[in-house]
């Protein structure tokens, strides 16, 4: 069961994803968009990154934690 | 393999939904779609109004499924959300790399600015009312604005690339979408702490998260313009029945905001984040970027719902054998029916053979002595999670009582061989000792007449 299970993930991931990084939206950015205009934004970039940080760091040791209990029969 | 394929099965089909009402909605769907190609529709159109009559229905099944299967059917309405999402992410990119699309998301519409300028283009016969609808097709733009032509001089004309529904192609439905799943994932892993598919789902989940909130904290937050740059005109021309294509116009000088100037394409996208702070050019554009995030997450999601999917069982049963295993439980759930009585509807009727036994999921039935007859007597209430109907088959003596639905009744059908074998703790699939006491007791208290 496992091993075809696997088997259809690596069938299914391997073309999209060789797909996937062929194509390309290159809409240019406009003059003067670089780095540093993302760089001014690094308290939004950080509130956010905290935040999905905390969300699924709360998930997981919650999971830790009942993985812990006895399997359920 | 075979098992979840059965189990797949059996979540998959309607339950909760009488066939005459799927065969009368497949019925409804069917002739809304037929009508919509016969009246010029376009592609987005036809897929609403053939799914329409059946987004009620989806909604009833999928209450009657989290109520009879608990968590593991909302992991499962989860996964079936995502594998939609997945669908259209993965659309948009064959409209896009294969089809020759054009990405302008949500298309642009046939309004009375856009009908005017294809008039003034001499596209559009003069007076020619603008329909709303959103346009189908897009001619490729050059640098300029105006359209790009071909070696024969013709127009490069390919689908609007925003995959079926690209009315919906908005940054706030991306990033409800993406929350829906990320902290539905959460929730659901809480249930089903030792799926480690499901925690890498939300590993996945996670990234995506991060890609979301900031292109749209960056959409609805950050307004101030401040870069120059175009804004692309489009000119709107009928092609066939209701269906609208979009040529290039031109272009306006505007000042853009964060989000224009390049904030859209995220952290990780062909000009994004990641490229703008490293200078390294090779990453995917947005479209194939979040399709492969999707693709993160809905394989991991599918394998993990199959995973728990083995062990489909009715909520109603665990609760009352609690003494039978995941596993017993499980198969017992194969081996039972779903059926419902309607108010004064006889459940089961004095004097017939006792061939099968019921539990009560939801509902109120009296048990009546010579029902319709000079000495009807009430003489027991059974509610909700109650066995009926098993004296007979412990005695093997036709049934002692009428049993009446009051109101609506929905029980599982356990058969006279399956509850043989319940009641047989020495042989069987089901051999509980305590399951058998339980159910020896419930009779002895209703022959007493206390239950």
């Amino acid at each position: 069961m496992k091993r075809l299970l696997s088997l259809a993930l690596i069938a299914v991931l391997l073309p999209t994803a060789t797909f996937a990084f062929c194509g390309g939206w290159n809409t240019p950015v406009a003059p003067g968009f670089d780095g540093s205009s993302w760089g001014e934004k690094w308290p939004v970039l950080a509130v956010i990154l905290t935040a999905v940080a905390l969300f699924s760091t709360f998930v997981v040791r919650r999971v830790a934690l009942m993985r812990d209990l006895p399997e359920e029969v | 393999m075979s098992q979840v394929l059965a189990q797949a099965k059996r979540f998959f089909r309607f339950e909760g939904v009488p066939l005459q009402v799927v065969l009368i909605t497949a019925l409804i769907s069917y002739i809304l779609q037929i009508n919509a190609i016969v009246g010029g529709e376009p592609l987005y159109l036809i897929a609403f109004y053939t799914l329409l009559p059946w987004i009620p229905l989806a909604m009833f099944e999928g209450i009657w499924k989290v109520k009879n299967y608990s968590m593991i059917a909302v992991l499962g309405l989860f996964t079936v959300l995502q594998i939609g999402h997945f669908a259209e992410h993965v659309i948009q990119v064959i409209q896009i790399n294969m089809l020759n699309g054009t990405v302008a998301c949500p298309p642009p519409i046939d309004t009375i600015e856009n009908a005017g300028r294809a008039i003034e283009m001499g596209l559009r016969a003069m007076g020619s009312e603008p329909s709303y609808y959103s346009v189908e097709r897009i001619a490729k733009a050059g640098a300029d604005g105006m359209p790009l032509l071909d070696s024969n001089g013709e127009m490069l004309v390919g689908p609007a690339a925003c995959a079926i529904f690209g009315q919906l192609d908005l940054e706030v439905v991306h990033l409800v979408w993406e929350l829906l799943g990320y902290f539905g994932t959460g929730m659901v892993l809480l249930f089903f702490p030792r799926n480690k598919w499901l925690f890498i789902a939300l590993l996945a989940l996670s990234w995506h998260a991060l890609e979301h909130l900031t292109i749209t904290y960056f959409y609805y937050f950050d307004q101030e313009p401040i870069w120059p740059g175009f804004q692309q005109l489009w000119a709107t021309v009928p092609v066939s029945g209701n269906s609208y294509m979009a040529v290039p116009a031109g272009q306006v000088e505007t000042l853009l905001n964060f989000y224009q100037a390049g904030g859209k394409f995220g952290l990780m996208a062909n000009n994004g984040l990641f490229e703008q702070l490293t200078g390294f050019d090779g990453m995917p554009g947005r479209p194939e970027l979040h399709m492969g995030y999707n693709l993160a997450i809905t394989i991991p999601t599918i394998i993990g719902f199959a995973v728990e999917l083995r062990k489909l069982r009715s909520k109603y049963l665990e609760q009352s054998f609690k003494e039978l295993s995941i596993d017993e439980v499980t198969r017992l759930s194969q081996k039972v029916e779903d059926v419902s009585f309607n108010k004064g509807q006889l459940v089961l009727k004095e004097g017939d053979p006792a061939t099968h036994c019921y539990l009560i999921k939801e509902g109120k039935v009296d048990i009546v002595i010579d029902h319709g007859g000079p000495n009807e007597k009430k003489v027991a209430e059974l509610r909700d999670g109650a066995l009926l109907g098993e004296m007979g088959l412990l005695d093997g003596k036709p049934r002692s009582a009428t049993a009446v639905a009051v109101g609506h009744v929905s029980c599982l059908k356990i058969d006279a061989v399956t509850f043989a074998d319940l009641m047989d703790p020495t042989k069987g699939e089901f051999r509980s000792e305590a399951t058998m006491q339980q159910v020896m007791r419930i009779a002895e208290m209703r022959k007493l007449g206390t239950a």
